[in-house]
């Protein structure tokens, strides 16, 4: 069961971190959480997923739904870990969300630029790789 | 594997028929087809597929003109190793590793089966490994992998024509990688010398050995826990 270390509200950004095991059950516990958090002057949420374990397929779906209210009203987040495998989570959870705001990142000065950009993340790509 | 598609709409007749129709042409022309493509055709349509198919081919070859094929697929497998899409990295490192044993008749210091391990790494230890592996076979491959990184977290402007193509590496694969992320490794080897058999055949046989062998150490490490 991850227990949550650390919710905190600075400004117009929640911060959330997780530890251990994300389940399920997990996700949807921690998810009524996250969304009760989110009042109407949070403007950017930070994921920090580095103390996470494990996430199973059947909690990554939940994720979806949760990357949806995260996302709404163009809400930005930025996942923050350290391994690949985390970040490839929260990209395939993004984009299953349809949410062009978030952002897998490595580092908290990525997550900090990113957050305090209006950049959407594929058409910044897109625009990055055609530019010669 | 099956990819994991998002459904999050169906393809109409058209766009079905195209995925169709491009999987037959790049089945004989390049000896493998992407799994990912529908996803492509269903986030951007089919103006925007052949858009995106242009851009990005053409960024591919941006590279490879600059570093030659076996390198500008290591850039590839490395820039989505880092945004955590195993699928193509798998696939890039694939094709490094073919075009490396063809070349070499030696094998490339990292096995494509193993991506999904070094994943659960943190970078800076990823990092470490590359450079234990790759430094004294191959340390060109290593300093342009480290730079490769250096430039995906430099806050300032990078320097030169080789900085300019690695950040726009960097960019390419985070395009690619958005529809990518649907599809679970293994990959087939994302290079045209999938239409060599019998050297994929020589080349998975001369792994083998080294592959057990991890399997084995895995097992003994198991049975000790």
């Amino acid at each position: 069961m991850p227990e949550v270390e650390k919710y905190r509200v600075e400004g117009a950004r929640l911060c959330v971190r997780w530890v251990g095991l994300l389940d399920r059950e997990a996700v949807l516990r921690e998810a009524a959480v996250v969304t009760k958090s989110l009042t109407p002057s949070i403007k950017q949420v930070l994921v920090d997923t580095s103390a996470v374990t494990a996430c199973p397929e059947a909690a990554k779906a939940e994720l979806v739904e949760l990357q949806r209210t995260l996302s709404r009203g163009g809400r930005r987040t930025a996942w923050l870990d350290e391994r690949a495998v985390f970040r490839g989570m929260a990209l395939w959870v993004m984009h299953l969300a349809s949410d062009p705001v978030g952002k897998a990142v490595a580092t908290m000065p990525q997550a900090e630029a990113w957050l305090t950009s209006n950049e959407q993340r594929e058409s910044v790509a897109a625009k990055r790789t055609v530019m010669r | 594997m099956k990819p994991v598609l998002s459904k999050q709409r169906k393809l109409n007749v058209v766009e079905r028929f195209l995925i169709w129709v491009m999987r037959k042409f790049a089945g004989v022309t390049l000896g493998y087809a992407v799994s990912f493509d529908e996803e492509i055709m269903r986030q951007h349509g089919v103006t925007g597929f052949f858009k995106f198919a242009r851009a990005t081919s053409q960024g591919y070859a941006d590279l490879e003109k600059k570093f030659g094929n076996e390198l500008a697929h290591l850039l590839a497998a490395f820039s989505s190793f880092f945004n955590g899409c195993d699928y193509c990295a798998w696939g890039h490192l694939y094709a490094t590793n073919l075009i490396y044993f063809d070349r070499t008749d030696q094998l490339y210091p990292i096995d494509e089966t193993e991506v999904r391990d070094l994943m659960m790494m943190r970078d800076r230890e990823v990092l470490a490994e590359l450079e234990r592996r790759l430094g004294t076979v191959a340390p060109e491959h290593f300093r342009l992998l480290k730079r490769q990184q250096e430039v995906r977290f430099a806050e300032g402007p990078s320097n030169g024509e080789e900085d300019r193509l690695l950040v726009r590496s960097i960019a390419l694969y985070e395009w690619v990688n958005e529809c990518s992320i649907v599809s679970e490794s293994p990959a087939p080897p994302l290079d045209v010398v999938a239409k060599k058999h019998d050297l994929i055949a020589r080349y998975n046989a001369r792994r083998q050995p080294e592959r057990d062998a991890r399997v084995h150490a895995l097992a003994k490490q198991n049975e000790k826990v």
